[in-house]
């Protein structure tokens, strides 16, 4: 019940029972917050790093962390490894699959800027010359603890979005700025 | 009402796209299946998403700066990768590794097989709808990466292998930590059997399913377990033994029929096989003999320009034989250097045997050939 | 039998057959002529067991790589890109590595090509299936055809690339994703 009493603005005690008052942003971002869905979706290294935080040692699911096989649940992309200029299309459907609000982790620097493949003839600089990045995470490859610290830095991102609207954008959304390439 | 006519029963053909995004491919692998109802009449694997131009980065870093590289082609036992580079390198310029550092490298190399064959293991089993054996797989695998973080900080690609040598001895305290970890591995290996290998469930997915002859394996130029898995003897540590294998005391499974399971159980007994060479190595390492602290070839220079020559290297890494085919032109850096991964040979055999089973058995298939796509790809 | 018996019967009916100048280390190592490269394997396979084919890869002689690396940019002009060595041949050469698995012998044999566009050099798909994807990638990488390959297509690299990467001459056209 922590959580849920950080985001509440007041409880009314009443006679039977009471009332809990929320601002809907609170609330909806609690929601989000706990439940990041990354999408199944690893492309190199980096992805073994990955599978290792959703196994027994670091078990990823107690922060909410559940992973998702299809793009159409999942509410954050974990972009692990290199990405090569074929994969580029494939990355960018995949991206437009996903329901809004959606966010995209890079992991590790291959993701980050093309890592020790900066020099090379078929891979993507950097994913953010194709998608936008929320969340830089550093490191060939990274600890599962980072990329935790990843998700967390996420959440706290994800709690300062507002649905003014209705739609749920990030403010980088509805600044037009996410347009694709 | 008009009779219906078998014709008019028929199925369309159908193109599904498995991949390049699917949780069972283990990467990016993409297959162009045509299907008519469930059975697969043809199937074409279509790889490159995850190319990097490896051969040709080669070409502009020095020979210890090229090593980084190498961790990142399979990058499941990087250990293995590591060792076939610097044994090309090595036979190339001519240089003598100490003994020591001989045993270390075998000692790390096998326990790195363990723990690529316990990410198989755990793959292969979530393939094939069993999630448990995945927490214990990785529960065992990260005991061997803080064994080997120990010794050079990484967990997951290592270098620690140099050319010469490795790059430090083992620090104080690991031989007893590695021992004890083998010691708690050994019967762990009975419980895999109890959890996924005695599965009915899991055996008639598995049995008589993607079945390789040995005679199609050779042509094909399978290696590695999805080759002995067709009872093929064929195994680089014995055939063409290197470091100090044939010094060394362990048999190499194989298979009888050649199917999935059969594959998959080769990778088991393989990984029992791997901790008994590593109770050898470690008891080779705790005398007097070879000598502590001579861990790297003395001489070997940061820039170092080896002659002219040509040579090749292979090593048994976890998938197969790996192979590195260095030229050198007396520069800085490899004239060129090729990669044979195992990966990239095993897995053009798909086209062949995807045809005419099921679609449900095209995970199993893929899945018991092991594959990983830095080194399909490079 | 060893190789250098192997290599002795053989040239009875290969005259083009001989010892590599250049070994590759620890290996027997042969060259042979492009025409002869089929027959060759043929002849190796159904006679001397060599049954498995490891390698099948290829180097552009025409050197040399920039200590930097290679080229950036394709506005570099020929005369600013560093002196073509003495060691530099206008050759591509084939480099195909076999074993037997029953006798446990290795042999790499080399074969050289005129180094143009559509070079060529029979596949060996036929003989070993193994050749299939690796022809692949060395047409993909060099630009070299094998005639009688049934699916020679690029195979690694993205689509609408220009040029073969593996080739020194190789200059790399920065494009959107760079």
């Amino acid at each position: 019940m922590g959580i849920v009493l950080d985001n509440l603005s007041k409880i009314e005690n009443l006679p039977g029972g009471g009332i809990a008052l929320a601002t809907s942003d609170s609330l909806i971002n609690w929601a989000r917050t706990s439940s990041v869905w990354p999408l199944t979706f690893g492309l190199a290294c980096c992805a073994i790093e990955m599978m290792a935080a959703y196994a027994s040692r670091f078990d990823f699911e107690r922060m909410g962390v559940f992973p998702r096989p299809t793009p159409r649940q999942a509410d954050v992309m974990f972009v692990a490894g290199t990405v090569a200029k074929k994969m580029a299309d494939p990355i960018i459907r995949i991206y437009k699959q996903m329901p809004e609000p959606k966010f995209v982790i890079a992991m590790g620097g291959c993701a980050n800027c093309g890592g020790p493949f900066y020099d090379s003839y078929s891979v993507v600089k950097g994913v953010d010359k194709i998608i936008p990045v929320d969340v830089y995470l550093p490191g060939c490859p990274p600890r599962p603890e980072a990329l935790m610290y990843a998700v967390i830095k996420l959440q706290e991102k994800m709690k300062k979005m507002t649905v003014k609207g209705g739609h749920g954008a990030t403010p980088l959304q509805a600044a037009g700025s996410r347009k694709l390439v | 009402m008009t009779q219906e006519t078998p014709a008019a029963l028929k199925t369309d053909q159908m193109f599904i796209n498995f991949g390049p995004q699917h949780p069972s491919t283990h990467g990016v692998l993409r297959i162009a299946l045509t299907v008519e109802g469930e059975v697969v009449i043809k199937g074409d694997p279509d790889v490159g998403f995850l190319h990097r131009g490896m051969e040709k980065l080669f070409e502009a870093r020095t020979y210890p700066q090229a090593l980084v590289l190498t961790d990142r082609l399979d990058y499941t036992s990087a250990m293995h990768n590591n060792l076939a580079y610097c044994l090309a390198v090595e036979r190339l310029a001519g240089i003598q590794v100490p003994p020591r550092a001989q045993y270390i490298r075998v000692l790390v190399a096998e326990l790195n097989r363990i723990a690529s064959h316990l990410v198989f293991f755990g793959t292969f089993g979530v393939d094939m709808g069993a999630f448990t054996p995945f927490l214990y797989a990785f529960r065992e695998r990260e005991m061997i990466l803080d064994l080997f973080e120990m010794l050079c900080g990484g967990r997951l690609l290592y270098s620690y292998l140099r050319i010469g040598g490795v790059s430090a001895d083992l620090p104080a305290g690991w031989t007893e930590k590695c021992r004890e970890f083998v010691n708690f591995f050994k019967p762990m290996l009975g419980d895999y059997d109890t959890l996924l290998s005695g599965n009915p469930i899991f055996q008639s997915r598995t049995k008589g399913v993607g079945f390789i002859s040995a005679e199609k394996a050779v042509a094909w130029g399978l290696s590695g377990p999805a080759l002995r898995g067709s009872g093929v003897n064929y195994d680089v540590r014995k055939a063409d033994p290197y470091c100090v294998y044939d010094k060394l005391n362990f048999t190499v499974p194989l298979g009888t029929n050649g199917d999935c399971f059969d594959r998959y159980y080769c990778r088991m007994r393989e990984m029992g096989q791997s901790a008994e060479i590593v109770l050898q190595c470690l008891d080779a390492l705790s005398g007097a003999e070879p000598t502590p602290g001579e861990v790297i070839a003395k001489g070997v220079p940061k820039m170092f320009k080896p002659a002219a020559a040509q040579a090749y290297s292979h090593v048994e890494a976890s998938r197969g034989d790996l192979g590195f085919f260095a030229v050198s032109d007396g520069g800085l850096n490899p004239y060129r250097m090729h990669v044979r991964g195992p990966s990239f040979i095993n897995v053009a055999i798909l086209q062949e045997i995807l045809v005419g089973c099921k679609i449900a058995d095209v995970v199993a298939i893929l899945g018991s050939l092991d594959i990983v796509l830095g080194e399909v790809d490079r | 039998m060893t190789a250098e018996e192997i290599l002795t019967k053989m040239q009875a009916s290969f005259p083009g057959l001989v010892k590599a100048e250049v070994p590759v280390k620890e290996y027997p190592t042969w060259t042979v002529p492009a025409e002869s490269v089929h027959a060759v394997f043929e002849r190796l396979r159904s006679k001397f067991a060599f049954d498995y084919l490891d390698v099948v890869t290829a180097i552009d002689w025409s050197g040399p790589v920039d200590p930097k690396g290679y080229q950036q940019t394709p506005a570099v002009p020929p005369a600013a890109r560093p002196a073509v060595p003495a060691t530099a041949k206008d050759i591509f050469e084939l480099v195909y590595i076999v074993t037997s698995l029953s006798t446990g012998l290795r042999l790499c044999v080399r074969c050289e090509l005129p180094r143009k566009e559509g070079a060529s050099i029979p596949s060996l798909y036929n003989l070993y299936h193994a050749a299939d994807w690796q022809e692949r990638e060395v047409y993909d990488m060099f630009g070299i055809h094998f005639e009688g390959h049934p699916n020679l297509k690029r195979i690694l690299t993205q689509e609408g690339i220009q040029g073969w990467p593996l080739r020194k001459d190789y200059a790399h056209v920065p494009d959107k994703f760079d």
